[in-house]
């Protein structure tokens, strides 16, 4: 056993240490003049760059050179490890032996200035950590800097250093102790062959400038880890310096303390030896664990030779951010690019990173992003440093990724909160009854859900990072994509790129909107039914969706008649979040329908005054104009609203360019009556409603995890009552300043939970009547009418039914009679906001300061409803009525009865 | 060390006004900006710790590669080696041309 041992040993070992570690200097020093040859000091960073992609035999030397020095380091350490090991009498000098010690400083000096050389992020990070400590030497420490490094940026002074002064240094000083600088040449033969192996095998690092992780040179991690503890890292100096004092002394040192000293700088370096192991493989981005430790290795670079017939038809090796990078080698002149992202100018791996390097397919493409902008990797794809940083932080935050108000509503129907309000993110979700709910049913509706498949955005996506609203695939990209499906990847040359860009359709939000509150749908005047295709003979009413739900034509909304965009509306903060964190969608909604439609002087805001962001959407899309609306809430711009030079207000459609002129409102809806209105409160169409819906729990239904994207067993399990498309019902919104603001409302969560199968216990069913702030997107020229809310069951809050005003022996009475049976939990008919003259005073709204109208304001409602069930509402008294109703009553003739309560 | 004064530009643009940086914290190269509502500060991105450039923003938090130093978005340091404030640039905008000139 021992003597295998001692034979692999000998293997490996074989020669003297000292001699291995001649070997190893004498390639790295021919190796290194191979490379002085094509190496630049004024373009350090390119040239380097330019060896490894378009050089291979440069590349292999390069390699060679690496790693020789790392073994020049390592066998010189053994080396030096041999004096302290064996017990044998010293045969050095003190002179000879203080200039070895020396010499270890000028090792470490040439391994760090070769490091500092190849001018990438982490050479000019290292080189500011050790400007940094040599500076912080009392009294000397600016002079040896200067002396050591030169000036910041330039790398002349340590090139000289690296390859003359430091490195005929080592040389004199191994002449001076070993009386030789040649080895046998079994040993210098062996030495190529293993060095070149490793060469062969692993490619010696340049960092991409792009990947946030920085590393020292791998006998320097350790170092950098011990330097995070270190608030005053200059002492990390003085203790290198008492090593080095210690090594000096060490030959002096009597016998019984020898063994001590050894056993503690075992110690030292094996703690040292585990925390490179640590700061290699398990520190990761922004000095966080990571476990994926693999990603740290080097990669292969086995083809790196074999590939070169490529270059032989590659003139240029294209410059993208001030660095080479070889993907465009092989994915030249591909089309469809936005200007923005043209490869030219950002090359490809700031967005799918992998490996810039290379021009073997295999090893360029390790670590490559396929679909790049999805939420988890943006910040190493869009959201990079160069790119759009901003975006990338404040995209986490919106609520279209955290899905804030969704899971507190449905946390507080399962009762998990007290209300529902607070600050939720959907990846926060674990696994109560309501997250389960929640990943059976929504849970894929958030912009962080990533987009796993090539294609364009479709009815059926959700998600899918920044690629939810920017991608879009040209005929031809399509087309090349659909013969990626039938031949082989490698036997295409990909040609169409699909487009990054503002070029936002309503497509895009059309899957997870045309869910839920149905906007998107509501938009284009599609109501959902519950009719399959099968059901439907004549087609000219309904239509069919991607994803087979039949859907009933109604009235669009005017603006999609005119031809507008979801994102004509809704600016770039609303979407991608303005860097807040919100509770509710309309505290991060921004835009409001007076913003556009005014009385008076428009509110403006000069090109010049812009923000970075709608600056940048101005030039992108090339408006000329110079002066915009601005959105009431924010004073931000509306960046495609204009005055004109003839004063007039005016919307651009962002896609189509088609001018719209903006209307202001019309006169009645500013009058006193209806101040406190918002303006969908009458001009809303439709709404689409569901009512009676159950939900349960079957243990061993098997559903799909919306959120971690996998098929579990036990489902939530909701059936729906039936389905309406009606005028919304009013309610309150108690603002801020204690007023309230009427708005529209539909059911929310109108439902009754089945909770016992789920926590196998005997447990009563919940049933919440909340309804929800609507935002109906069907909007119309012509407001409702009056009688559509003063002698309406629907709007006020009842439901739906016969609101009669019955005049009896002079006594006015309402009366209500529902249409639906009275729900077994709570009494109220099924689609019931509140009883008939109900003041309610539990929550009854998806938010906490919303609520159906209390009984005064029923009352109120209901009196004007009285005069209404006489006088037409285009009458002289009624429209008089809308400025100062209450004088009106007082001046009533005997004909009017009031009704009694 | 670069004692110089700079001329800066974003993602290839130059900047001309304070409308143009980004809200909230942004990095760009040799500055840091945090800027809020219209006030604007500028940082020196250079860690105080030992000089790395930060080139990070976790959670409002400004974060070195090198030993993990955490800013907030006053420059004081909030975790890891660090103890010293990042230095705060002064800067002006230039009147005749209205690029923004800060003074490394
Ligand atoms: S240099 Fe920034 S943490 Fe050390």
């Amino acid at each position: 056993m021992i003597n295998t041992y001692q034979k692999i040993k000998k293997f490996i070992f074989f020669d003297t240490y000292g001699m291995i570690s001649l070997a190893n200097f004498l390639i790295c020093a021919v190796s290194g003049i191979f490379l002085a040859l094509v190496y630049d000091v004024n373009n350090a960073y390119d040239s380097v760059s330019l060896i490894m992609i378009s050089n291979p035999m440069g590349s292999f030397m390069r390699n060679i050179h690496y790693w020789s020095a790392q073994f020049f380091l390592i066998f010189s350490l053994l080396h030096l490890w041999e004096y302290f090991r064996t017990d044998k009498p010293f045969r050095l000098k003190r002179g000879v032996w203080l200039r070895v010690v020396i010499s270890i400083v000028f090792i470490f000096y040439v391994m760090i200035s070769g490091f500092i050389l190849k001018a990438d992020a982490d050479s000019e990070q290292a080189r500011r950590i050790i400007e940094s400590l040599i500076i912080s030497i009392p009294f000397t420490g600016e002079l040896l800097n200067f002396l050591f490094l030169g000036n910041e940026g330039d790398y002349q002074l340590i090139y000289v250093h690296h390859i003359a002064t430091a490195t005929i240094f080592i040389a004199v000083i191994i002449f001076e102790h070993a009386r030789t600088i040649w080895t046998k040449l079994p040993t210098i033969l062996a030495a190529i062959f293993i060095v070149a192996i490793f060469s062969w095998l692993f490619t010696a690092p340049l960092h991409d400038g792009l990947n946030p992780i920085m590393k020292g040179p791998w006998y320097f991690v350790g170092l950098q880890e011990i330097l995070h503890w270190l608030s005053r890292p200059g002492y990390s100096l003085l203790f290198i310096m008492l090593l080095l004092i210690a090594i000096y002394y060490f030959p002096l040192i009597k016998k019984p303390k020898v063994k001590l000293i050894r056993k503690s700088i075992y110690i030292l370096f094996i703690l040292y030896f585990i925390l490179t192991i640590i700061g290699y493989f398990f520190r990761g981005e922004n000095w966080k664990w990571r476990w994926e430790f693999w990603e740290a290795s080097t990669p292969f670079s086995l083809n790196i030779i074999s590939s070169d017939d490529i270059l032989k038809t590659t003139v240029t090796i294209p410059q993208a951010l001030n660095k080479r990078e070889s993907c465009l080698v092989c994915h030249d002149g591909m089309k469809g690019f936005s200007e923005a992202h043209n490869p030219e100018a950002i090359g490809c791996v700031s967005c799918h990173q992998g490996n810039a390097f290379s021009i073997d397919k295999d090893q360029a493409h390790k670590g490559m992003i396929l679909i790049p902008g999805n939420l988890a990797d943006a910040n190493r794809s869009c959201g990079t440093a160069q790119c759009h940083p901003d975006i990338s932080n404040r995209i986490h935050k919106s609520i279209l990724t955290t899905m804030s108000g969704v899971i507190s509503v449905d946390k507080y129907v399962f009762n998990e909160l007290e209300k529902p309000e607070g600050l939720f993110h959907v990846q926060d979700l674990k696994q109560t009854a309501a997250d389960n709910h929640l990943r059976d049913l929504c849970a894929n509706c958030h912009i962080g859900n990533p987009k796993t498949e090539l294609g364009p955005i479709t009815q059926l996506s959700r998600g899918g990072g920044c690629n939810a609203c920017h991608l879009n695939y040209s005929e031809e990209a399509k087309a090349e994509l659909e013969s990626l499906q039938k031949y082989k990847p490698d036997s295409i040359k990909y040609r169409f790129h699909p487009s990054l860009s503002l070029n936002i359709t309503n497509e895009h939000c059309f899957g997870c909107h045309s869910r839920s509150g149905r906007v998107a749908t509501s938009y284009q005047g599609l109501h959902e039914t519950k009719f399959r295709a099968k059901d439907i003979e004549d087609w000219s009413n309904y239509t069919e969706l991607e994803d087979k739900r039949v859907f009933e034509k109604m009235p669009e909304d005017i603006h999609h008649k005119a031809g507008m965009l979801c994102i004509d509306c809704h600016t770039s903060y609303e979407t991608m979040g303005d860097g807040s964190l919100h509770e509710h969608k309309e505290s991060q909604m921004q835009v409001n329908c007076k913003d556009c439609h005014f009385n008076g002087p428009a509110r403006t805001i000069l090109k010049s005054e812009l923000d970075f962001e709608n600056q940048k959407i101005i030039e992108i899309r090339e408006y000329a104009q110079n002066e915009f609306l601005t959105i009431q809430k924010t004073g931000k711009a509306l960046p495609n609203t204009f005055i004109n030079t003839d004063g007039v207000a005016q919307l651009i459609s962002k896609n189509s360019g088609k001018i719209l002129e903006l209307k202001s409102p019309h006169s009645e809806c500013t009058r006193n009556a209806h101040k406190n209105l918002s303006c969908e409160s009458c001009h809303t169409a439709w709404v689409p409603q569901c009512i009676g819906c159950h939900n349960s729990f079957e243990k061993e239904t098997e559903t799909y995890d919306l959120l971690d994207n996998k098929l579990i067993k036990g489902a939530w399990i909701e059936y729906a009552g039936e389905y309406f498309a009606d005028l919304p019902t009013l309610g309150i919104e108690e603002t801020n300043k204690m007023q309230n603001y009427i708005r529209t409302f539909a059911p929310g969560m109108v439902l009754s939970i089945d909770k016992s199968e789920y926590t196998n216990k005997k447990e009563k069913e919940s049933f919440h009547r909340l309804y929800a702030p609507t935002s109906g997107h069907t909007t119309m020229a012509k407001a409702r009418e009056c009688k559509s809310c003063h002698n309406h069951p629907l709007a006020i809050g009842y439901g739906r039914g016969k609101l009669e005003y019955i005049i009896q022996d002079g006594k006015g009475k309402w009366k209500f009679k529902a249409r639906f049976a009275k729900n077994k939990y709570d009494g109220l008919p099924e689609d019931a906001w509140i009883g008939f003259l109900e003041e309610c005073n539990d929550l009854r709204a998806t938010r906490t300061n919303m609520r159906p109208f209390n009984l005064e304001e029923q009352k109120n409602i209901l009196t004007v409803g009285a005069c209404l069930h006489c006088h037409n509402d285009k009458s002289t008294i009624m429209q008089k009525s809308l400025i100062d109703f209450d004088s009106l009553l007082k001046q009533l003739s005997e004909k009017c009865i009031l009704p009694e309560w | 060390m670069i004692k110089d004064h700079k001329r800066f530009g974003i993602a290839n643009r130059e900047l001309r006004h304070i409308n143009d940086i980004p809200n909230g914290l942004s990095i760009q190269d040799e500055v840091i900006f945090f800027k809020k509502e219209n006030a604007l500060k500028i940082y020196s991105s250079r860690c105080t710790h030992l000089g790395c450039k930060i080139n990070a923003i976790e959670e409002n938090e400004l974060v070195c590669p090198c030993h993990g130093s955490r800013y907030n978005s006053k420059g004081e340091p909030v975790k890891g080696p660090s103890v010293k404030n990042l230095k705060q640039l002064s800067f002006e905008i230039d009147k005749s041309t209205n690029e923004l000139v800060i003074q490394l």
